[in-house]
């Protein structure tokens, strides 16, 4: 053994010690609280994304099953599936949908599913040929209507679509079509009062003019702050349609200075104090329903532009509108720098939006147009802080959530129910429920989950009417969950009759719930808003996933106390490896050394391959 | 509510009906357990429609249902709701076991349904949307069946392979896979063939027909028979075409049209002429074997002073008045070049058409037409515009002889390389893909697997000359010394041998998928048809409609039927009676059944035939007539209703046209 090699032990086992004593401190536990038969065996899931492989070449029955084969024969024993959501509603784009036009990518999609009709179904059968163990990672909430394309065009097999900002949001499950009502609502939509109208007279565009802390990664704050020494010129644009944006000439600006409480985009104080910023309003353009606005010097300011970012009427009062900090991304770089949207152009095989940060929504925008919503604040972590090259500027606002459904109503659950059912009935062996999804991406998340049976059973029990009063929005997110334990009570019976298991992911956050939007927060725009008895929830299933995004270093105390609840219970304890955020070996040797991990679940193959060969069973 | 309302009446149709008979009935005997049930036309429902109640004997025998997935999957935009609704009426209806069968994937062109895949606001085919909505319609469909508590089998039709034409100027990105033939394109093959189009049926070689193929036509010929021949309807009757004297013959002139691509005819540029002649001739079927002993007496029509050159891929036979003008045209119409030499050519015996547009319309997608056949007289109407469907429905003739009598005759340069969607089931791969496929309905839940061979895509009228893979010929040199590839034609006993030799490559598939469904617990079943009971070689290459060698058979031969009876659970006599129900024609088979213990089920026609011969008599099986007499055969369990389309949109246009024609009260559905 070589001297680096001891030292390597014995820094691993430092760590292992380490890490079990923070862990026990973490969830204030007894020693001889820790279950007799924790973990010795260790197995890994590797995690196929079965839209991406269907998309990404023309797959038949042949090569699924020789992809398969490959797996098999390279040791792979256990597969978690990622499902192609129903109906083919879409996740980050319109990649998933299924379009047929040879010319493009997506036209692989089409390929596929035209040879094998069920891809989900066919990779489920072609492991459960090679006796793999498989599982499905379901996202219920995951219900497409996450890109919009115009109001006037058309998307080939959108089984479903809402009326959204910016243009139609496509490519929803198919089931919303039936059931447009039971989506998640928002307040403006239950009390149209609360919707600020009127005819445009001033664009008022706020940025920061002293240093701000953000929080830009799980570990590190930064401090950000605008130049304005440069000349600060406004330049602005007009839609009627979200697309074809015209520039509007030498319109007229005023730039002042001030002192103002910013609130982040949910209308919440940050920091006690005033903030020193930079107002900038600017008249003199007809009226429109979009608009654009961009600074001749680039993206050197700072701003939120959520809550400073504003529209007003002549009388000064504030004019409902929604941002932008996406653009569309047409379906080929070719048309990225198109003056206008040529007329054979086929809707609905847009791209990842492109976020205004990059210097390439400048070109972008003026004929596509933006992604309203898209990404919620648009960063991950931190308070949505943005120095954009260019922001979207919608009248009016969202009704619902385009791709979430309202588990409050039974018709919801029990179409949710069906989809589990059916995973069994395809060859499942456990189908685990996942939250995350991009079916509700809103920066403005307390806006929404103010359905009428909410604001009726809110009433009831709270004696509050949510649609007019102050309340603490955790108690929606608390009753909402309510809903969803209930559903999770239905697949466990679901699961028994079929005799297989079920599992629940869950994140630290769901510990000690907060309204945070950061990457592993509750609110963040991957989830559903809602909290539940985490623990009714651990006895109910069979596994419990742990999906919290650790980056590069694995965090002995992540959910620790769920981890430990759940060991104690004899449940099967699995922890996500996301190759995005860094999970390699030395990743995945912390999460072996952890004694209260027996399964990780592993996002990519060459991870996958790279670190599991020899370290687990 | 529509499909409810429907099915609701179905319900009356099978257990009010049973009801009805305790007091209309009469019993035979007193002993006799069958009960004669007469027919009766109950009235109105509550909304003012028609229906026949067509009651059931009580003789014990058991009702189960057959679905077309795909035939209603294209049809309609099917949700996992509407499979659900399908699944609860049939149980609601007391049936316990349901026949599916199944789509095969890809997405094959069959018959003329529209079938492939199309954006739903394009009007031509739901298919696409149906597997977008519902994913597999397979599964879904099993999936709703066991909600319910149906037995299901699953009905493989390995041999609907697909393969339909499109017009030259058709948007071909929806294809998984396109070919040219006949100088257009042809496509909807099954998601194996899109990928191995190389393991069809390979036709045989002629290198001195490749050579001719595109030379100058100078001389087209068309022997009209005049002497009697008697012939075999497809509905048992024999029957005798009159003799046409001499002085009879139709004399009025033949009109040739040209096209370039198999749409847009026009008449040939040019001045011609037609001759009508009296010859003795051979006269040959489609296959080029001789038909009768001794000549005939044929009325020669022969067209002169043309040069129809390769520009000109197809050209057209128009006759106005088709009076004494029946024909063979697979082999009795020929094309000449200048050297006297015989062009290959194939015959279209259907024309492409949607009603009422005499041309194509504008961004027309091609797999919204249907086909209508030549001898139609509004044929001649849309085939300048539409073209033909070449060899489809093969020589597009039913009865024991393939004369026709059509007003317009499509013939294209060429033969088809493949049979079109046939795969040639001596390549191991071929078995493996199709028990791959059997794998998969058990896996999905099926109760069983059920064989059955008929297909719609061996349209192909000289079938004979198909089967000279590479495998086919080593073996038939193995087993008979000699190469079938060398003669310049093929006998009708080389075909006998390569169908032969098909067959026992079929068998090995067929007994593999019995041992992998009897693995799997489950029930194998097989279409069988009185043909298969044949020993002779020209009674098992019968091609009238039903028998083993028809249009929709892959036309190969099982050395002894009872091979495949011991491999089954259950078996279902799948043969058209045409509303004559005779338990004699399979009686060795159902007695065979019987005393193994396998169950004997009769598929009755209930939409497909519900129509008219041409001796006017109704032939549809859906009816208390038939099942009465299904129900006094001992050796029969159950009837199967033949793909029962609960939508019953396709049900009540056959049952209208009843109606209309025969002030026939029919049973009838609601509209939307």
């Amino acid at each position: 053994m070589t001297k680096n090699n001891v030292l390597k032990k014995s820094i691993r086992w430092v760590c292992l010690i380490m890490g079990g004593i923070l862990l026990m401190m973490s969830v204030g536990c007894k020693k001889d609280q820790k279950p007799a038969d924790t973990p010795t065996e260790k197995n890994g899931y590797l995690i196929i994304d079965i839209a991406k492989e269907a998309s990404s070449q023309a797959h038949t029955f042949e090569t699924i099953q020789a992809l398969m084969d490959s797996y098999a024969q390279a040791g792979v024993t256990e597969v978690c599936f990622e499902p192609i959501p129903d109906t083919y509603a879409v996740t980050e784009s319109c990649q998933g949908a299924v379009v047929c036009d040879a010319s493009i990518q997506s036209d692989h999609m089409h390929r596929t599913v035209h040879a094998v009709f069920d891809p989900n179904l066919v990779f489920i059968q072609a492991a459960k040929k090679l006796g793999m163990k498989v599982t499905v990672m379901y996202h219920p909430y995951e219900g497409g209507g996450s890109v919009t394309i115009p109001a006037d065009a058309k998307a080939q097999f959108s089984m479903a679509s809402v009326t959204g900002v910016g243009g139609t949001a496509s490519f929803c499950a198919g089931e919303i079509a039936q059931s447009k009502t039971q989506l998640i609502s928002s307040i403006q939509a239950e009390n149209p009062k609360l919707i600020g109208k009127g005819t445009t007279s001033v664009l008022e565009v706020v940025f920061v003019d002293e240093a701000v802390q953000n929080r830009v990664s799980q570990h590190e704050i930064a401090t950000i702050a605008s130049d304005t020494n440069a000349e600060i010129k406004p330049i602005l644009w007009c839609s009627s349609g979200n697309t074809n944006y015209e520039r509007v000439s030498n319109p007229s600006f005023k730039v002042t200075t001030e002192r103002r409480q910013i609130t982040d985009a949910n209308g919440n104080d940050l920091g006690e104090k005033s903030c020193r910023v930079l107002k900038i309003d600017i008249s003199s353009y007809s009226s429109s329903k979009y608009y654009a606005v961009a600074f001749e010097n680039g993206n050197n300011l700072y701003t939120l532009p959520f809550s400073m970012i504003n529209i007003y009427d002549k009388s000064g009062t504030v004019i409902s509108t929604t941002k932008a900090v996406y653009t569309r991304n047409p379906n080929s770089d070719a048309l990225l720098n198109a003056q206008k949207v040529p007329n054979d152009y086929i809707w609905g095989t847009e791209r990842m939006p492109i976020a205004t940060t990059d210097s390439t929504s400048l070109s972008t925008f003026p004929a596509w147009g933006f992604e309203f919503q898209y990404g919620g604040i648009g960063s991950d972590w931190g308070d949505g802080w943005h120095n954009a090259y260019v922001y979207g500027i919608a009248t009016g606002v969202q009704s619902s959530l385009c791709g979430n459904l309202c588990e409050g109503f039974e018709s919801v659950r029990e179409y949710w129910l069906g989809q589990v059912d059916r995973f069994y009935a395809k060859g499942a062996d456990c189908v685990i429920i996942s939250l995350q999804n991009c079916g509700g991406m809103v920066y403005n998340y307390t806006d929404f989950g103010y359905n009428y049976t909410y604001a009726k059973e809110f009433k009831q029990k709270y004696g509050i009417d949510i649609l007019t009063e102050n309340f603490d929005y955790m108690k929606l997110m608390e009753h909402r969950g309510s809903y969803f334990l209930e559903f999770l009570r239905s697949v466990d019976q679901i699961a028994e009759q079929n005799q297989k298991e079920w599992g629940i992911e869950l994140f630290s956050s769901f510990e000690k719930p907060t309204l945070d939007d950061d990457l592993n927060g509750l609110c963040h725009f991957k989830m559903p808003k809602l909290v539940f008895d985490w623990q009714e929830a651990v006895r109910l299933c069979d596994t419990v996933l742990i999906g919290d995004y650790q980056y590069g270093t694995y965090d002995t105390t992540t959910a620790a106390a769920i981890r430990m609840f759940a060991v104690e219970q004899n449940k099967t304890v699995a922890i996500m490896a996301y190759s995005e955020c860094g999970a390699n070996t030395s990743y995945l040797e912390s999460v072996w050394s952890d004694s209260y991990i027996h399964s990780v679940f592993i996002d990519s193959k060459d991870v996958y391959f790279a670190t599991l060969n020899g370290t687990a069973k | 509510m529509r499909l409810k309302k429907f099915l609701c009446w179905m319900l009356v149709l099978i257990f009010v009906g049973s009801a009805w008979t305790s007091c209309s009935s009469e019993k035979e005997s007193e002993n006799n357990t069958t009960e004669q049930i007469t027919e009766a036309v109950t009235g109105k429902d509550e909304d003012g429609m028609k229906y026949t109640m067509v009651s059931l004997t009580d003789s014990g025998l058991e009702i189960s249902a057959s679905f077309d997935v795909n035939g209603n999957i294209c049809s309609l935009p099917y949700t996992r709701d509407d499979f659900a609704e399908v699944a609860e009426t049939f149980a609601e209806m007391g049936i316990s076991r349901v026949y599916a069968v199944t789509s095969r994937p890809g997405i094959v062109g069959s018959s003329s349904a529209p079938n492939q895949w199309n954006d739903p606001g394009d009007n031509a085919s739901q298919t696409g949307a149906s597997i977008i909505q519902s994913g597999d319609p397979n599964f879904e469909f099993v999936y709703a069946c066991h909600k319910v508590g149906l037995e299901i089998i699953a009905v493989f039709k390995p041999y609907e392979g697909g393969g339909v034409s499109k017009g030259v100027d058709a948007d071909l990105s929806n294809t998984l896979y396109y070919e040219e033939a006949m100088s257009e394109y042809w496509t909807g093959y099954d998601t194996f063939i899109s990928s191995h189009p190389e393991m069809r049926l390979i036709r045989k070689s002629d290198p001195q027909e490749e050579a001719i193929v595109n030379d100058t036509i100078t001389k087209i010929e068309a022997a009209f028979m005049l002497d009697a021949y008697s012939y075999k309807t497809w509905w048992r009757r024999n029957k005798t075409s009159p003799t046409i004297n001499n002085w009879e013959v139709n004399k009025t002139p033949i009109k040739l049209y040209v096209s370039k691509n198999n749409v847009d005819y026009i008449e040939y540029p040019g001045s011609y002429e037609v001759k009508f002649t009296v010859e003795n001739r051979k006269y040959l079927d489609e296959n080029g074997w001789a038909l009768f002993d001794g000549m005939s007496r044929c009325s020669v029509a022969t067209i002169e002073g043309i040069e129809i050159s390769s520009e000109y891929q197809c050209f057209a036979l128009v006759m106005e008045d088709n009076t004494n003008r029946t024909i063979i045209a697979q082999s009795m119409i020929r094309a000449f070049n200048a050297k006297g030499e015989e062009l290959p050519t194939t015959i279209g015996p259907y024309v492409r058409y949607k009603k009422g547009e005499y041309t194509i319309p504008k961004d027309f997608i091609w797999g919204d037409e249907r086909t209508i056949a030549g001898s139609a007289p509004e044929a001649l109407k849309y085939f300048e515009s539409w073209g033909f469907d070449f060899d489809y429905c093969s020589t597009g003739v039913n009865h024991s002889l393939k004369f026709n009598n059509a007003y317009v005759y499509g013939v294209a340069r060429g033969h088809f390389q493949y049979a079109k969607g046939t795969l040639c089931e001596v390549y191991p791969e071929v078995r493996q893909a199709w028990l791959d496929e059997v794998q998969s309905y058990l896996i999905m839940g099926y109760d069983g697997i059920e064989i059955r061979l008929q297909n719609h895509s061996f349209m192909i009228s000289d079938y004979a000359y198909y089967g000279f893979n590479e495998p086919i010929i080593q073996k038939y040199i193995e087993l008979y010394g000699q190469d079938p590839a060398l003669s310049d034609t093929v006998s009708k006993e080389v075909a006998y041998r390569i169908a032969l030799i098909r067959g026992d490559a079929f068998m090995e598939f067929c007994t593999a998928a019995a041992e992998m469904t009897h693995a799997a617990g489950k029930l194998f079943g097989f279409h069988m048809r009185s043909g298969m009971l044949d020993s002779e070689m020209d009674k098992v290459m019968n091609t009238t409609l039903h028998k083993c060698f028809d249009t929709s058979q892959p036309k190969f031969v099982i050395r002894d039927w009872k091979a495949v009876v011991d491999l089954c659970d259950t078996i279902t006599i799948k043969e058209c009676f045409a509303n004559e129900y005779d338990g004699s024609l399979n009686r060795e088979l159902t007695e065979y059944a019987q005393a193994n213990g396998i169950k004997v089920w009769v598929s009755a026609y209930t939409q497909q035939t519900a129509y008219l011969d041409e001796d006017g008599v109704q032939v549809g099986e859906c009816n208390s007539v038939f099942f009465n007499a299904v129900g006094k055969d001992e050796n029969v369990d159950g009837i199967q209703l033949y793909e029962w389309d609960p939508t019953g949109v396709r049900f009540k246009y056959s049952f209208n046209k009843i109606q209309k024609e025969q002030n026939y009260i029919p049973r009838e559905v609601n509209d939307k």
